[in-house]
């Protein structure tokens, strides 16, 4: 565990406040769980999903590059 | 802020594209989202490639922040697209790519096949950056 000092508003530490206290937590395992919500590590990929990405990103023409010219909400007007 | 769209998105899904920690967060749109998540779910083209994975792709674009790239929220853009529509006689797509670069003063950057004729020169009137790969 790092220790860190950040600036709040009053405002902020009052709804921090508050949520940790419906939560019967603490100010520091709410922030805790925002950052994990909003800035989640990057997860592992399968590499046999990552192979398969490249050869989408390779065929990306071949596969999806008309896939959507008849859409008039999706096209790419050329 | 940095803008693919659903060509180079799928590439920052796998750790293939980057940007530097100063330019913000991968990003796509939500229309280019929808398009990347609309051809996997599609299984002619998911069940064409060699590996027999549809599903888990389907599962990592399904699922983009946890694979480093973000979506913008449209709804905050809802009015400035809608103006760009009717000024510039946009559709769906390109009204939202480009309320999302005014609104988010970010920089564009599509694959040259993603690039509609008429929009170097709207980038240019829109005072916007567009990078072509």
């Amino acid at each position: 565990m790092h220790r860190t000092n950040i600036y709040l508003t009053d405002e902020q530490v009052e709804r921090l406040d508050a949520a940790a206290a419906r939560s019967g937590t603490t100010r520091s395992n709410v922030l805790r769980e925002m950052i994990d919500e909003h800035l989640p590590a990057r997860a592992e990929l399968d590499p046999e999903v990552v192979a398969a990405f490249v050869e989408l990103g390779e065929r990306w023409d071949e596969l999806v590059g008309d896939m959507f010219q008849d859409d008039p909400d999706l096209r790419i007007e050329r | 802020l940095i803008l693919f769209d659903d060509h180079l998105a799928q590439a920052v899904l796998i750790g293939h594209r980057h940007v530097a920690p100063e330019d913000g967060p991968a990003t796509t749109t939500w229309g280019f989202h929808y398009r990347l998540i609309r051809a996997l779910t599609d299984t002619s083209i998911s069940g064409s490639l060699s590996r027999a994975t549809p599903q888990r792709m389907l599962q990592v674009a399904s699922d983009p922040v946890r694979y480093g790239l973000h979506v913008v929220d449209p709804r905050e853009l809802t009015t400035t697209a809608a103006s760009l529509a009717i000024e510039h006689r946009l559709n769906l797509l390109t009204a939202e790519l480009l309320a999302a670069a005014q609104v988010h003063e970010a920089e564009v950057v599509l694959t040259e096949r993603n690039v509609g004729r008429r929009w170097p020169a709207l980038f240019d009137e829109l005072g916007l950056t567009l990078t072509i790969v």
